[in-house]
C-alpha cells in the first residue's frame, strides 16, 4: 500500500493507505483524529469540512492521495485567530446542540470570514450550506457575526461578554 | 432475513421502563470556555468513577445515586438521561446542583449506565426533565440539609441560620462559611433525610436562568465522543449490506471479490445480512460494494408509497376501526345537516426519515467476561438487553457505555444494531464498530408514517361547529410496539380543545412492510396539522378572524366529555386539555405577531396552537409571503410556550428553535417515496432538508413557569406547519392540505 506524508494542523504526518482513501477516514481511523465527523461521504452535508490551504474544503471527497501539496487544517488545530474567535463565539452564542455537524461548520465558517471579513446575511447563507438536523442555524448566523466582530477586535476582548437569553 | 418489528411496549411504556462521559479538559479559553469538567482516557471513554450510594467511604460524601462529594471538594453529579442535543446533560445537573448550593464549575459528570441503580435511562416523549425534576431536587435537597446539619454542629448555630452556596455552607450573621470539602467526612455519618425542604423560587441560583452548554467546550474543539468516535485498542470497523425491500433474502453475493479489498479482514452473515469486518471504514465500505449482494426481494417488492397514499384515501371514507373519542352523535348530526353547512377536508402528511447528522452505529467488544458496548443511545436498557438475548448472556454481563448521540429524534430508541455489532465481534474475536452508511440509514430507518385524514365538519347557523368528525388512518407506530396503545396515533386529534357537542375521533392501522418509528413528536404533527387547518377552514367559512374563532370555542364546555369518559386502553390520565392555558398562549401569540397589523398584499399572518399530552401548551403565528410565481418564503415565526418551570432558558429557546426547523423540513420538503418495495431518497441531495437559507426570523416567548417542568423539545414542532398553511391562505386564499408544500398548490 502506499505511503503518504501529510501536514496536519502544523505537523507532518505519515500514513500508509489506499490512494482512494478520502481524506475524512484517514484523520478518523488512520491518525485517530476523530473531530472531523462523517455525515453522509457525498460531500453534501458539511460535517467532513476542514480547510485546505485555508479554504473549506469536504474531506469526504478528497482522496488521500490528492491531499499531500496542502496544508490541513482540522477542528482540532490550534493557534488560528479566526477559529479561535468561532470557537469563542460558537460558545457565546450557546450555538451547539447535539454538536455533531458543529465542527464542520465552525471549519466552514472560519474559511468564511478569511475572505470575507464581515458577512453580511445573504453571504452566510449562501457560504453555510452544512445541514443541522437539530436546527442550530439561527444560532450558527448570529455566531458568525459575533466572530467577525471578534476576530478583529484586540485580543483582550475575546471571550469578555456573555449573552443573555 | 428479516429484522425484527416486534418490540414489547408503546413509547409511554417504553420510556418509563427502560456510560462513558465524553470531553476532556479544556483550559485556555476563559470566561465561556470555563465549563464543567470529566476526566477521560485516550480513548475518550469516562475514567470517571460512577456515583456508588452503597458505598459511603468516610473521605467521600455519597448519600445518592446522583451525587457524590469528595474530600476535595469536587461535586460528581450522575446523568441518568441520554444527551442528544436537547440539552439534559446541563439542564439536569443545574436542577441537583442548585438545591444543593454547588459551585458550577467544580461539578464533574458522570453518564449513567443501566444497571440495579438506573433501571430507566430511556430519553425521549420530552420527558427527561420532567421526569427527572423531582428526583434530583430531592437528592440535592437531603444532601444540603446533610451538609448544613454537619456545618451546624461544628458552627454551634442554629441550621435554620445556614444556608449552602458555591460549595460552601454560610453563616451571614456571623460571616463565617465552610466548604463542603471539610463537610464531607461529618455528613456522611448522618441520616439521609427522605422530606427535606425544597428552596422557594426565589431562592434559585441556577434555575431559570441562562446556562450555557456544559459539552460547548468540548464540542468546539473537537473532543466531544459521538458513538463513532469510539476508539478502542485493537478495534476493527464493520459495514453491512442489508436488504433494500423488508424481509428481502441474499439471493447472491462475491465473498472473494470482497476479501480482496485490502484492508478487509471478514466476510460475515448475519440474521440482518452480510457484514465486511475491515482495518478501517473506508475498506469496509469498499469491501462491501465489492460483495456485489443481489437481492430475492420477497413479498413487498411490488410496495409503493403512491399506491400506499390511495389506500390511506380509500381507508378515510369508510368509519375507523379503532374510536378514539366520541361525543353526542357526530356522525348522526353529519348526515342530517344540509350541505350548505357541511365542510370537508382531506389532509396528508408523508413517510419522512430522521436523518440524524450521525448515522447509525455501534462498537462492541465481547470477550470471555460478557459484551462491552458504546453507543448513542436513546435506551441503554433495551440496547443492554437486546445484546444480552442475542448473545445468551444475563443483562449485567453487558455494559452499555452511552456516548453522545449525533441526534437522536426518536431514532435511537431502538438499537437494532447493536446485536449485529456484538455478534460480529463475537465472531471475529475483536472489538468491531458498526458503520451504517448515509444511504443505509435513510433506507432501514424507522420511519415516522404516512398520514392521511379526513375531516368532517357541520356549522350551526352562527358559523360554529355542532359536529366535529376526524377520520385518520396510518401504518401505526405503535403496531412495531405491541400495538397495545394503538390510539396514540391520534394524539393531537382525540384531545381536540375545540367546543362542539358532537365529536368523533376515528383511526384505522394500514400496515406497510417497513419499520415504523417514534419521530420527534409523531403523531402530532400530522394530527395537529389536520386540526389546525381544518379549524382554519370552519373560521373562514364562518367569516370570523381564526384567532377570535379559536378563542370563543376554547371554553370549558369543550371539554365536558372528558371529565367522564373511561380511561381508554394505554391511557394513564384523562385528556383534560387547559383551555386557559392554551388560550394564553394564544393571545399572547397573536399581540407579540401583532395578528391585528395589516400586511401587505401577497403576505399572510397564520396561526396554531396545541397542548402537547396536556403538559406543555404552544402558540404559533407564521408570517409567510407568496409571489406570483409561487415562491413561498417563511418570514417569521413566533412562538409562545407554556412548559412550565423553565429549568435553562437558553436551552428551551434552543430547543423551540430546534423544533422549527425540524418542523421546516417536515413542511417544505421531508418526503420519504418508496418504490418496487425500497426507499427511493437515499441521500441528502434526494432527501432534502432545511438549510441555512429557509431560516425564517424566530421570535420566542416562554410562559414563566406556573407548574413543574413539562417537555420542550417536541411541543414547538407540531404548530409550525398549519400556521405556515393557514398563513398562506391568508395570503393567497389558497388551501394546502398536502405536506410537503408544493409550489403547484401555491399556483
Amino acid at each position: 500500500m502506499p505511503r503518504y506524508s501529510l501536514s496536519v494542523n502544523g505537523k507532518p504526518q505519515r500514513v500508509t493507505a489506499d490512494a482512494d482513501t478520502p481524506l475524512l477516514w484517514v484523520l478518523r481511523d488512520h491518525l485517530g483524529m476523530t473531530g472531523t465527523k462523517y455525515g453522509c461521504g457525498a460531500g453534501q452535508c458539511g460535517a467532513c469540512t476542514v480547510q485546505l490551504n485555508g479554504t473549506a474544503t469536504r474531506s469526504c471527497q478528497l482522496p488521500v492521495s490528492a491531499a499531500t501539496t496542502f496544508k490541513i487544517a482540522t477542528i482540532e488545530s490550534t493557534g488560528d485567530a479566526i477559529l479561535d474567535a468561532c470557537r469563542t463565539a460558537w460558545l457565546e452564542e450557546d450555538v451547539a446542540q447535539c454538536g455533531y455537524c458543529q465542527a464542520g461548520v465552525i471549519m466552514t465558517s472560519a474559511a468564511l470570514l478569511r475572505t470575507t471579513p464581515s458577512p453580511t446575511d445573504a453571504q452566510i447563507d449562501t457560504a453555510i450550506t452544512n445541514i443541522c438536523r437539530c436546527g442550530t442555524y439561527p444560532r450558527i448566523k448570529r455566531a458568525i457575526k459575533r466572530a467577525a466582530v471578534l476576530a478583529k477586535a484586540p485580543k483582550a476582548s475575546v471571550g469578555s461578554e456573555g449573552r443573555e437569553s | 432475513m428479516s429484522m425484527p418489528r416486534q418490540h414489547s411496549t408503546n413509547r409511554r411504556d417504553f420510556l418509563k421502563v427502560g456510560g462513558a462521559a465524553v470531553g476532556a479538559l479544556i483550559i485556555g479559553i476563559p470566561s465561556a470556555m470555563a465549563a464543567p469538567l470529566r476526566r477521560l482516557d485516550e480513548n475518550g471513554v469516562s475514567t470517571d468513577t460512577p456515583v456508588d450510594a452503597t458505598h459511603n467511604a468516610d473521605d467521600t460524601f455519597t448519600p445518592n445515586e446522583f451525587l457524590r462529594i469528595e474530600a476535595t471538594g469536587a461535586v460528581t453529579i450522575t446523568v441518568a438521561r441520554s444527551e442528544m442535543g436537547q440539552g439534559v446533560r446541563t439542564a439536569l445537573p443545574m436542577i441537583l446542583a442548585d438545591e444543593l448550593g454547588a459551585d458550577w464549575n467544580r461539578i464533574t459528570l458522570v453518564q449513567a449506565s443501566p444497571s440495579a441503580t438506573f433501571k430507566s435511562l430511556s430519553t425521549g416523549g420530552s420527558m427527561s426533565v420532567s421526569d427527572m425534576y423531582q428526583p434530583l431536587r430531592l437528592a440535592g435537597a437531603a444532601a444540603r440539609e446533610m451538609l448544613v446539619a454537619a456545618a451546624a454542629t461544628q458552627l454551634a448555630v442554629p441550621a435554620s441560620e445556614l444556608r449552602t452556596k458555591d460549595g460552601m455552607v454560610v453563616h451571614s450573621a456571623s460571616n463565617r462559611s465552610l466548604t463542603f470539602a471539610s463537610l464531607v467526612g461529618a455528613a456522611s455519618k448522618l441520616p439521609v433525610p427522605q422530606t427535606p425542604l425544597f428552596k422557594e423560587p426565589d431562592e434559585y441560583t441556577f434555575i431559570g436562568k441562562a446556562q450555557r452548554r456544559i459539552d460547548g467546550p468540548d464540542i468546539v474543539t473537537g473532543k466531544a465522543r459521538y458513538g463513532l468516535d469510539v476508539r478502542v485498542p485493537g478495534m476493527t470497523f464493520a459495514a453491512i449490506a442489508m436488504p433494500p425491500v423488508q424481509d428481502g433474502k441474499v439471493a447472491s453475493f462475491n465473498r472473494a471479490a470482497a476479501l480482496a479489498v485490502v484492508g478487509v479482514r471478514a466476510v460475515v452473515e448475519l440474521p440482518r445480512g452480510i457484514a465486511i469486518v475491515a482495518d478501517n471504514t473506508w475498506a469496509a465500505f469498499k469491501g462491501r460494494t465489492a460483495l456485489a449482494v443481489t437481492w430475492s426481494d420477497g413479498e413487498h417488492a411490488a410496495f409503493d408509497s403512491t399506491q400506499f397514499r390511495a389506500k390511506l384515501r380509500a381507508t378515510t371514507a369508510k368509519s375507523g376501526t379503532i374510536i378514539a373519542r366520541t361525543a353526542g352523535d357526530a356522525d348522526q348530526t353529519l348526515a342530517s345537516t344540509i350541505a350548505t353547512r357541511r365542510i370537508s377536508a382531506t389532509y396528508e402528511s408523508p413517510f419522512q426519515a430522521h436523518a440524524t447528522m450521525e448515522p447509525q452505529n455501534c462498537t462492541a467488544h465481547v470477550s470471555a467476561n460478557g459484551c462491552e458496548l458504546w453507543l448513542g443511545t436513546q435506551e441503554p436498557g433495551d440496547a443492554q438487553q437486546t445484546v444480552a438475548r442475542t448473545l445468551g448472556l444475563k443483562p449485567e454481563q453487558v455494559k452499555v457505555n452511552v456516548t453522545l448521540l449525533g441526534g437522536g429524534f426518536g431514532r435511537r430508541i431502538v438499537n437494532e444494531y447493536a446485536s449485529d455489532a456484538a455478534l460480529l465481534s463475537k465472531q471475529t474475536g475483536k472489538p468491531v464498530q458498526l458503520v451504517w452508511s448515509r444511504p443505509d440509514d435513510f433506507a432501514h430507518d424507522m420511519y415516522q408514517p404516512m398520514f392521511v385524514a379526513k375531516l368532517d365538519a357541520a356549522l350551526d347557523k352562527y358559523g360554529k361547529p355542532v359536529a366535529w368528525r376526524h377520520r385518520i388512518a396510518s401504518p401505526a407506530v405503535t403496531a412495531g410496539f405491541g400495538g397495545v396503545a394503538m390510539e396514540a396515533e391520534t394524539l393531537g386529534a382525540r384531545d381536540f380543545p375545540y367546543a362542539s357537542p358532537n365529536i368523533r375521533i376515528e383511526y384505522t392501522h394500514v400496515p406497510a412492510p417497513m419499520a415504523m418509528g417514534w419521530w420527534r413528536a409523531i403523531q402530532f404533527v400530522p394530527n395537529i396539522f389536520a386540526r389546525e387547518c381544518f379549524i382554519d377552514e370552519l373560521a373562514a367559512a364562518s367569516k370570523t378572524d381564526p384567532l377570535e374563532y379559536r378563542l370563543q370555542l376554547l371554553n370549558e364546555q369543550s371539554q365536558a366529555d372528558f371529565a367522564t369518559a373511561p380511561l381508554k386502553p394505554g391511557q394513564t390520565t384523562r385528556e383534560h386539555v387547559s383551555v386557559d392555558r392554551l388560550r394564553e398562549v394564544l393571545l399572547l401569540a397573536a399581540k407579540k405577531a401583532a395578528w391585528n397589523v395589516p400586511l401587505a398584499k401577497g403576505h399572510g399572518r397564520g396561526i396554531a396552537c396545541l397542548s402537547y399530552d396536556n403538559r406543555s401548551y404552544v402558540a404559533q403565528v407564521a408570517d409567510v409571503e407568496v409571489t406570483k410565481s409561487g415562491q413561498l418564503r417563511v418570514n417569521k415565526i413566533t412562538t409562545v410556550l407554556d412548559a412550565g418551570l423553565v429549568i435553562n432558558p437558553l436551552g428551551i429557546v434552543a430547543q423551540v428553535e430546534g423544533g422549527i426547523v425540524w418542523a421546516l423540513t417536515a413542511a417544505l420538503y421531508g418526503d420519504m417515496r418508496f418504490e418496487k418495495g425500497r426507499a427511493a431518497r437515499t441521500s441528502f441531495a434526494q432527501y432534502r432538508v432545511a438549510a441555512m437559507r429557509d431560516m425564517p426570523v424566530m421570535e420566542t416567548h416562554l410562559i414563566p413557569g406556573k407548574f413543574a417542568p413539562s417537555g420542550a423539545g417536541e411541543p414547538p414542532v407540531p404548530a409550525v406547519a398549519p400556521a405556515i398553511a393557514n398563513a398562506i391562505f391568508a395570503a393567497t386564499g389558497k388551501r394546502v392540505r398536502s405536506l410537503p408544500i408544493s409550489a403547484a398548490s401555491l399556483l
